[in-house]
């Protein structure tokens, strides 16, 4: 089997598991929603607990910056605190307060359009470097078998930076979180169709960037 | 559409974006730092708005207040220049008083007004009261300013004009009107 796809796949398996709630968790999440919006600091911590890992992951695929995901992670859940009120539930927590994140950040970057993107990849673990499918990857199945793993990261975040908002939007939230396109949809504001029209151009684009990756 | 093999193969390499991860025990303390901002924006909501406003100075852009703040540095800033923009209103104010309250009196003794203490104020000012004290000889419109001379004689002062002034300005002792190249008056008692 390709070492790619066995690889891909045994992630994909753990990040959607992670990704998309259950209807356990769901009214669980039901529960607390209502407790905090009663003013119960607790019950909002447990949510934070539930979605930080989500909601920091989204920032960071957005930005490519761990201190600046990590301030607009915070800065979304402050925020969602603030509306917490307002929060109806026409749509689920998750759907709510992933809309909140990708505005933040949508935010985030037209403000700093022009600052030179840094690459902060080095602050990150860098424990898939140990991940034997991704050795497997970088040294079976790439053209060029001397290239490490922090080179292909390095390609991948500048092929990412060079999409548009809207254009790394949808791939960071398909391709990397794994969010079907009706979520994307409902996340954005978008219809379906719009969600994959992006998906498809993104794509274009990032195997232009990444050429010598994908043969 | 996106089912081709190297759409597969690109969304295999994004997928390794997701072993990206923050440090290990990042996320130990992520949730608290959040709970104590929230803290922090809640308790700020329960200090009044004046209060608040006085302690922008002293306030990080996300932390708590640090400081009461009220006396802080742009609480002191702010302060200074509210007691200067009041003490400006209030010159203003009472200038403009005294203004109309001398402008009311109308027929201000001459003396008291400008010959009592002539340095004290600016010709045109003694020549605009000095038109609207003798309304009946001088039309306040059509003042018009002749340099003069005081100069101290002994006690008393006298003024001087090498310039003609108008007839009935100054009744000169011994003079027989206006026209004449010099003008002397004498203050006081003192002889001539």
């Amino acid at each position: 089997m390709d070492p790619i796809a066995e690889s891909t796949e045994s992630t994909e398996s753990t990040v959607l598991a992670r990704t998309a709630p259950n209807a356990e968790d769901a009214s669980e999440v039901g529960h607390c929603v209502r407790r905090a919006q009663a003013g119960d600091l607790a019950a909002y911590d447990q949510l934070v607990h539930q979605f930080q890992e989500r909601i920091y992951g989204l920032c960071y695929h957005m930005t490519s910056h761990h201190e600046d995901a990590n301030d607009l992670a915070q800065d979304t859940f402050v925020k969602a605190w603030q509306a917490l009120k307002s929060f109806k539930g026409n749509s689920s927590f998750y759907t709510w307060i992933y809309r909140i994140a990708v505005n933040t950040c949508l935010n985030h970057l037209k403000l700093r359009r022009n600052r030179t993107p840094h690459l902060s990849l080095n602050d990150l673990d860098l424990q898939p470097e140990n991940h034997p499918d991704l050795v497997a990857l970088v040294s079976d199945k790439t053209p060029r078998r001397e290239a490490n793993l922090a080179e292909l990261q390095r390609r991948l975040n500048e092929a990412i930076l060079k999409l548009s908002d809207d254009h790394r939007s949808v791939v960071t939230l398909h391709d990397i979180q794994g969010l079907p396109h009706d979520q994307i949809a409902k996340i954005l504001g978008v219809n379906p169709g719009t969600v994959r029209s992006r998906l498809f151009y993104a794509h274009q684009q990032l195997q232009g960037s990444l050429a010598d990756w994908m043969k | 559409m996106i089912d081709d093999e190297p759409s597969k193969r690109l969304q295999q390499l994004l997928r390794l974006k997701r072993h990206e991860t923050p440090p290990p025990g990042y996320f130990n303390e992520f949730s608290d730092t959040v709970l104590d901002r929230i803290r922090a924006l809640e308790s700020e909501r329960a200090i009044p708005k004046w209060r608040r406003w006085f302690s922008r100075g002293s306030q990080s852009s996300n932390g708590p207040i640090t400081e009461p703040g009220l006396w802080s540095v742009g609480g002191w800033n702010t302060a200074i220049g509210l007691s200067m923009l009041v003490a400006m209103v209030g010159g203003l104010y009472w200038a403009s008083r005294l203004t109309n309250s001398e402008g009311m009196s109308g027929n201000l003794p001459l003396q008291a007004a400008s010959f009592g203490n002539p340095s004290a104020v600016s010709p045109a000012a003694s020549a605009v009261m000095l038109a609207r004290s003798m309304p009946e000889l001088v039309d306040p419109r059509s003042v018009q300013f002749h340099p003069v001379t005081v100069s101290m004689s002994g006690s008393s002062p006298e003024l001087s004009s090498t310039n003609p002034l108008p007839y009935g300005l100054f009744q000169l002792p011994g003079a027989s009107g206006g026209g004449s190249d010099a003008y002397r008056v004498r203050f006081g008692n003192s002889p001539r």
